[in-house]
Parts: C-alpha cells; structure tokens; sequence
C-alpha cells in the first residue's frame, strides 16, 4: 500500500509561524508548475510502476489557490497514473481565506473526499499575530461552504502554546470547531523555527511564549476538552470521532510507502527515504540531494520514534519479528520502568497522556535502551 | 670551546608579570640571537598555554653570544625558570645549572611573595644575585622605594641595580654589562672525567629524548658512548650543542662548564632520569653530582574522558605529556559513575589545570574531572597507616582511628589596606595565623599555617577577588596534622555518586554540602522523574535539593511526512544523552562532576 503527498508551494502571504516551502507572489507559475509535477510523476511512475493509492494528500502552501481548472488538470492528470484506491481518502488542504464554492464542487467531483482547514484560533488577536489572513467567521462559512460541495470529512487545524494564548481561548477555539461539526481536529503547539516572524518577534522580546508550565496546561486542557466532545486522541496532536482518523496521517506514523510530488516534498519508497529540492531548483528539473537508505538500526529507531506517537502504540509481536527477542526485552524492560508516562498491555507499547508531554525524553531513553541491545558494540 | 672565564650561566627569577619573558625576549635581541622581527612576543614561553597565561612552565635554555665593552666575547646561557609555586621542582633543578641570577622586580608592585620564595631557593643554590628593577617607564614606577625594599627584605645591595624599562627596551645593555660583571664564571675541570648534570628532558620526534645539561667537569662529543650514573644504561651521542630559541645549535662537543643538549638516540624517556649524572663508559667518574629529591605530587584528580571510547586516546596523550613533565603521574582507576580513568597526581592547582588544559586542546579531548584531593593519612585501629589521594578508597569508619591532613607554610603579601580581608579569608579557610610584619611601600607580609584541602578548594581565586588582585600568595608543604575530617557523599536519587565524593573537615561538611547540593541541582537537566540530590555524612542527610521533573519535550507539530527532520532533532537529543553519565538511574553532564570545585560566590 503505498500513498501519495503533492506539494503545492504557493501562498497569499506567508503565515508568521511558517517555515515550510511556501511562496507567497509566485501564483502566476502555477500553471507551470502544474506541468512540472505531471512531468514528475510521469517519471516516478517509469520507476516504480502503478500503484492505487490508499491514500491522497494535496497540501501546502495553499492548494486552495488553486483554479478550479488547475485543480482539474494536476487531479486528472495525477489519478489517469494513479488511481486512487476504492475507499481511498482523498485530502485537500485549504485556507478559509481562498476556498470558493466553485473550487470545492469541482474538488468533490474529482474525487477528493476530505478538506483540512487552517483555522489555527478563533481570536482575531491571535489570527493577526499568526500573519493568518481569515477571520474565524470565515472558517465557520468555509465549512459550511465545504459540506454544501458534499463533503462532510472535514479537518481542523488548531495552534496552541502561542504568545498569550489563554487556556479559555484554546477551549473556546476547540468548542467552537467541535459544535460548527468537523469531524478532526489537529491540534498542534507553536514550534519557533529559525527565520520566521515569530521567532525574531519571540528572540528579541516583543512577543513572548506561554512557558513551559502553561504549555504543559494547554495540552492537557486540549486533550482533555476534545475527548469531552467525542474526539479521541490517535496521535500526539490528532483528535477525532471514531472512524474519521486520518489514514494518510497514519501512514506516516506506520512507515507506509508515501511519494512525494512537487518541490521539497518528502517520499519514503522501499526502504528509502528522499526529499525533492526547492521551488527553483525543481522547477529545472533537477534531482533532491538527501537521500538516506534506512538501515535495520535506523529503521528501528524509526518505528519507536513513530510507533509511540500514536495512542495504540507499537506491536510487540511486529517488534520481536522484525528485530529480534533481544530489542524487544530491552523496550520491554525500559518502558516499564517509565511508571506513568509507558504502559505495556494487549500485546501493544504505547504512551499514556502524560507521556505524550514528553515524547521525545521517552523516545531517546527507548531508543538508546534498543539500540545498546539490538547492536551491541 | 669557549675559555671559562668568558662562560656566564644564569637564570632569572621573577613574580608574575614582572617582566622575565620580556627582559629574556630583550637579551635575545640585543645579542643577534633573534632579529626584533623574528620575534613573536615572548619567545622563550613557546607553548600556547605559556604565552596566553603568561607564565612559563617548562625550563627552557639558550644561548648568546655578547660582545662585552672590554672587547671580549661572553658565551651567556640563559636558563629560564618558572615562576610559580607549582614549578618550585623545575626552578631549582634550573638553578642547580646555574651560578647567577636576575631577579626582576616590578618598579610598581614591589616585592612579592613568589619573589622572596625564588630568591629564598637562589640563595639555597648559592647563586650571585643580580636585581633588575623593570617597569621604569610607567606613571606609577617607584623605583626607589622598590630599591629600599630589596636592601631591606632580601639583603641585597640594590645601589647600582640596572633601572630598566625590558617593554621599552631601556637599560638592556646595562644588564649585559652587569651579568659578565657580577654573575661569576662557572668553576669547572675539563680535564677530569665526565661528570654532566641533566636538569631537564624533552621529547623530540626526529632525536629521540634529549636530555638537557650542565657539564661540571670534563668533556663530551659526538660518538662518545655515555652512561647514566643511576640506572646504568649506556648510550652513544648522535649529537650534542647548545640550544638556540625554539631549536638546536649542534656543535660536536661540550665542555665543563657549558650547557647544553645530548641527544643519544634514545627511545625511552625514562631512561633519562632529571637530576642523573651523565658519565662516559669508557673513563667514568667515581661519585655521581648530588642529585634532586624526586618530585613529589600534592594535588591529585581523577580524569576521565567524557567519551569512554576515548579512554586509549587519554591514555597515549598522559604518556606523550609525560615525556616532557615528569612531575605528572597517573595511573588507571574506576569510578562507578566516570568508568576507566586515570587518577593523576600534580604539583599544584595551576599545574592541574593546566595539564587538563593541555590534554584538552593539544589532543582535543573531552575530559571529566573529579575534584582535587590532598594525601590523607589515614590511622587505622590497628595502629597501621594508609596513605588516601581519593575518598572512595577511604576505609570504614570503624576501621579508622583518626586522619592526619597535609598543612602548608602560606605567605601573602598585600597592600596594608587588604589585611583584615587576608586573616578572614585564611581564618574560614581553618587557618592558624604565624606572623605579620610590615614592608615598605605600605604593604603588608602575612604568614598562616593552612591545611592544603582548603588551599586547593578554592584559596587563589578567592583571594584574588578580595584583594581585587593584589595580594600574591606562596606555600610550602609544612607536615601532616591531625584532623576531624569527614567524608561527604552525593546522593542522586538516594544513590551516592562515588566520583562527586569528597573528605572535607567536619566544621566545613555542611556549607560544602549545601553548595555542592545547590551547584549539582543547576547542573543536572531536568529528567523523566524527579531527582532528589542528598548530601551525607555517614548515613546522615545533612542537605537536599530537588530536580524537578521534565514537564513538557515533545514535537506536536505537522512536519507532513519529513521524517528526515523529526529524526534530525532526535539525533541532538542522542547526542546530548551520550554526554551524560549515567549514575544510577540519574543521567550527569559531564559538567556536573566539574561542579564540586566551583568557588562558592
């Protein structure tokens, strides 16, 4: 089963936080650039032949940008390659700010069966600290707008832990989201990356951010709010009603086989992991530089690193076939001692909430804890 | 070979900063050896750490030649010395090769403690002295009264004493002038069997180890077959001569009197032994030249390196800095928390320090350190003695029926106006006052009795900052005593840490403790649980701190599929892990370990 991302690089403006590949004034080499991931893809299909994807991911950037007419011809001529599988679930991401009727009828019509929406807060404050450029009130028409095209599997994108955010807005945010009826939420902390507003704001005083133990509240106070309204927790930041988890989420957590279209987009095919170089560089043709093989050590790492992201956790059984008894006695052993915050049952290795906090101090004790057992030196 | 007469061997001795390696760097140049332009600054300090501390560490030699008014040519060996405490072992084996020496006295600061020490040791050696007042240039110069206080304090006529300025280069001809004058030529037999003193050893790649020396009678040239007095291995010269600024001048043969180097391919350091007599196998003296009492360590640390696959790398570099330091030793040990180390003993504080500095940046290792211990002894029930350099070698307490801990004879001197901060400073430090007598220029000459623990613990530093850095300080090793003293333990998490384990006196258990405690506290990161850190006595708490448990360290955030860069963060978090030592289920930074011998503030 593999699954397929298409990176669409365009933006109105670049959000204060945003440090991914985005461009904002670029919209005029859309269509070019429409051609350039056919052209892509064509060669991808040359290399790994057909495949039905289980799951489609347009995101960005803002691929709401989009024409409904471009829109038509990247979907027609990507799905002519790949068809998605039956019962696929088909994602594109949208800005409140851009999404028109018109785009998502025509998105219904190709088949694309999911709308996550970049609604971040409801606050206006926090909207404009954030460089978002929708008020909350147009997310609530966009997810009407989104149901009227007939699509009812909507996602909602959240921040939390962001300067002077209070534990009642993110409750109001979440609340407000909930009853407008969107059936996923992800709820993400504010992460300050190296040459975004935010972080110069943040770095030189203007602005500051919550601190760790409010921090710590907010997501509590999340987890906690969302699973009152009958959203379970299945990732670190995921939430939703049952049966409405995101499978092209999933997919990255599992280590499913994903490609990755369009400038920097990420692919992890056949053990493989590469990434396509930027905006110019792919508009030449040109090839990605990283490329990493994962080995059996890194793989490994890679599964608890991943693995325990998710609520269910990592399979015991999956872990003793694939790296032996010996790795698995050291997670066993480690993990138990992580009173709390690890539980073992049914088989399965997952973190509780309050390990969830600490994901990553729980990540490098497991991993070092496997790696000493699985690889001795 | 240079007629006797015209030979001069000196050596200067000065305080800190009072301008040795620049009056050395002047006679360079005025006799032609180095050309102004050659001369980086200080040339005689090669090392790194010699010319960024300003402090010499190793004696080194040199040779010049100077054409005197008389119109005769002098053969000047220069030997220089250390100055610090630490290096008193290197001075004197310097001065036992030399009949004269400059003492250099700063015209602003006047006589200071290092100052009467070295001299103190001249005079031992009975070399001439000849002051030199330097500095002459600055606003605040008193030479005068600098003048008064060597006639004074040390009993030298400073009457005609060269006033110079070795910065400016002032008076340097007067010092040329006055050392052929005062400093007498070496009294030596050529003519009768070998007898050569070696007072150093070096390393070199190319020659194997060299042994530097001052022949005091007899002769030695290239193919002669040598013999160590002590240990009675022989050799045959590859090459001999006297020593030019950072290199060699190999002239065939050595005569008494002169000195210089003897290079006889040889492999292993230790056959050179400081303080031997080299003698030649075919016509050898009957008695060897009284040699040096060996060096004994007074400051001892475990060091260990902070990657254990580092511990062959430490080892190597030990050995290569062995081969030029002997006062160094080491040998392997294990600490429950650092894993495979070396215990290594030092002369002094600033010795440790910088041999860790060496170790650090000359080889790029990262170490941890334990902190510094004395030798204890240690009276046991059975009325036998154990000598202890590390705490966790100390025996049960029933087993022990009272320690004795190494006092030290301290001199500071210090401007008047310093005084009552010196006496408290040496009182918290259980010092026993001795003496006090004033000096001229309004300074003051304090002597205490001070168990070395405390000297090493934090005494230079704290002294420096209350006397805003005019006090200076020397010791000597005085004798053991006996004394009440404890051992306080580290608990992490109710485990004690056998590396962060100290003896201190009881009076000073519980504010040790406490600072220990609060400095462990900020060094610990926080971790998956709560980290009580304890200190004891015996089983009894005396001190507790609490790490707080990590709140909140995870990536909730949409990184889509790039894997690459959650992975990326992850191998950060490895990286600061594997710097961490495990003790118990407590995770410690290297730095942590560092934290015992932190002053307190």
């Amino acid at each position: 089963m593999t699954s397929l991302y298409v990176h669409i690089p365009f933006c109105v403006r670049k959000c204060a936080y945003c440090d991914f590949e985005s461009y904002a004034g670029r919209l005029d080499r859309a269509d070019e650039y429409i051609l350039r991931v056919l052209d892509e893809a064509r060669s991808r299909y040359g290399e790994y032949g057909v495949f039905s994807p289980y799951s489609v991911y347009l995101g960005g950037g803002t691929p709401s940008l989009l024409t409904p007419e471009q829109l038509r011809t990247l979907c027609g001529g990507l799905f002519a390659m790949f068809p998605p599988a039956e019962g696929a679930e088909v994602t594109l991401e949208a800005n409140p700010g851009t999404v028109t009727p018109e785009l998502l009828s025509e998105a219904a019509r190709l088949g694309i069966n999911r709308i996550s929406l970049g609604v971040q807060a409801k606050q206006e404050r926090l909207l404009k600290l954030l460089g978002r450029i929708h008020s909350f009130d147009q997310a609530l028409q966009a997810v009407d707008m989104t149901r009227e095209a007939g699509i009812h599997n909507i996602s909602c994108d959240v921040m939390c832990c962001l300067p002077d955010q209070t534990e009642d807005e993110l409750a109001d945010t979440l609340e407000s989201l909930m009853e407008a009826g969107v059936k996923h939420i992800s709820c993400y902390s504010l992460i300050l990356e190296e040459g975004t507003r935010l972080y110069d704001q943040v770095k030189s005083g203007k602005l500051s951010l919550p601190g760790e133990e409010a921090e710590t509240r907010q997501l509590r106070l999340a987890a906690e709010v969302l699973r009152r309204g009958g959203f379970e927790r299945y990732e670190i930041s995921n939430y939703a009603q049952r049966g409405f988890e995101s499978r092209h989420n999933m997919v990255y957590w599992e280590r499913g086989d994903y490609l990755g279209l369009g400038c920097a987009a990420h692919s992890f095919m056949r053990g493989e992991r590469f990434c396509n170089p930027c905006f110019d560089r792919y508009m030449k043709g040109e090839d990605g530089l990283e490329r990493e093989s994962v080995d059996t050590a890194a793989s490994l790492e890679e599964e608890i690193l991943l693995g325990t992201r998710m609520s269910r956790g990592i399979s015991l059984e999956h872990m003793r076939t694939a790296y032996g008894a010996k790795a698995l006695d050291a997670l066993v052993v480690s993990g138990k001692k992580l009173t709390g915050m690890v539980v073992i049952e049914n088989g399965r290795l997952r973190l509780t909430d309050e390990g969830f906090l600490v994901h990553n101090a729980i990540v490098v004790e497991l991993a070092a804890a496997v790696q000493d057992a699985a690889l001795p030196a | 070979m240079t007629e006797l007469k015209y030979i001069r061997n000196f050596c200067i001795i000065a305080h800190i900063d009072h301008g040795k390696s620049t009056l050395a760097d002047r006679l360079l140049e005025k006799t032609g050896v180095m050309a102004a332009r050659d001369m980086t600054s200080q040339v005689l300090d090669s090392m790194e750490l010699e010319r960024e501390r300003g402090i010499t560490i190793k004696s080194k030699a040199v040779r010049m030649p100077y054409t005197a008014k008389d119109g005769k040519v002098y053969e000047l060996n220069l030997i220089d010395t250390p100055g610090h405490v630490d290096f008193t072992y290197e001075v004197s084996r310097a001065l036992a090769a030399c009949e004269g020496a400059i003492l250099v006295v700063d015209a602003t600061q006047g006589i200071e403690a290092q100052t009467l020490a070295n001299v103190y040791l001249a005079l031992d050696h009975d070399l001439e002295i000849l002051p030199v007042i330097n500095k002459i240039d600055l606003p605040s110069a008193q030479p005068e009264v600098v003048r008064k206080e060597i006639e004074d304090e040390i009993g030298l006529d400073a009457q005609d004493c060269p006033l110079i300025s070795a910065k400016m280069g002032i008076g340097i001809d007067d010092v040329l002038e006055k050392i052929v004058e005062v400093i007498p030529p070496p009294k030596a037999d050529a003519s009768r069997p070998l007898k050569a003193l070696i007072f150093d050893s070096y390393y070199d790649n190319y020659r194997g180890a060299i042994s530097s020396v001052r022949l005091v009678e007899g002769s030695v040239r290239v193919g002669d077959k040598i013999r160590m007095m002590a240990c009675g291995k022989e050799f045959d010269v590859t090459e001999c001569g006297a020593f030019l600024p950072g290199g060699y001048l190999p002239t065939g043969e050595l005569f008494a009197g002169d000195v210089g180097y003897i290079a006889a391919s040889i492999k292993d350091i230790a056959d050179i032994r400081v303080g031997d007599t080299i003698t030649l196998a075919e016509n050898p003296a009957d008695s060897p030249l009284p040699g040096y009492k060996p060096v004994q360590p007074m400051v001892f640390c475990g060091i260990y390196p902070a990657d254990g696959a580092d511990y062959e790398s430490l080892k190597d570099a030990l050995e290569r800095l062995r081969l030029n330091d002997a006062s160094l030793s080491f040998e392997p040990e294990t600490s429950v928390a650092l894993g495979y180390g070396f215990r290594c003993g030092f002369l002094g504080l600033l010795h440790m320090e910088i041999i860790q500095q060496r170790l650090e940046r000359e080889f790029d290792l990262d170490l941890v350190t334990t902190a510094p211990s004395v030798i204890y002894h240690v009276i046991k029930t059975d009325g036998s003695m154990v000598s202890i350099d590390n705490p966790t070698n100390l025996p049960p307490v029933n087993e022990i029926q009272y320690m004795e801990e190494p006092f030290v004879d301290a001199r500071v001197i210090t401007p008047a106006d310093y005084t009552g901060a010196i006496m408290e400073l040496c009182q918290e430090k259980r010092g026993i006052f001795k003496d006090m007598k004033y000096i001229d220029g309004g300074r003051v000459s304090i002597t205490y009795d001070l168990p070395l623990n405390e000297v090493i613990y934090d005494f230079f530093d704290t002294l420096k900052s209350r006397t805003r850095g005019y006090a200076s300080f020397d010791y000597e090793l005085k004798g053991y005593v006996e004394s009440d003293l404890v051992k306080l333990d580290m608990l992490l998490n109710g485990e004690a840490c056998d590396a962060l384990s100290i003896i201190v006196h009881r009076d000073r258990a519980y504010a040790r403790g406490r600072s220990i405690a609060e400095k462990l506290k900020d060094a610990i990161p926080r971790q998956l649980f709560e980290i009580p850190i304890q200190a004891a006595i015996g089983g009894k708490i005396i001190a507790r701190e609490t790490v707080k448990a990590l709140r909140k360290d995870v990536l909730a955030k949409c990184y889509g599929g790039d894997i690459t860069r959650k992975k990326k963060l992850l191998e950060k978090q490895k990286e600061g892990k594997k710097r961490m030592r495990q003790v118990g289920s407590v995770q410690v930074p290297s730095e942590a370990f560092m934290a015992v011998l932190k002053m307190d503030t």
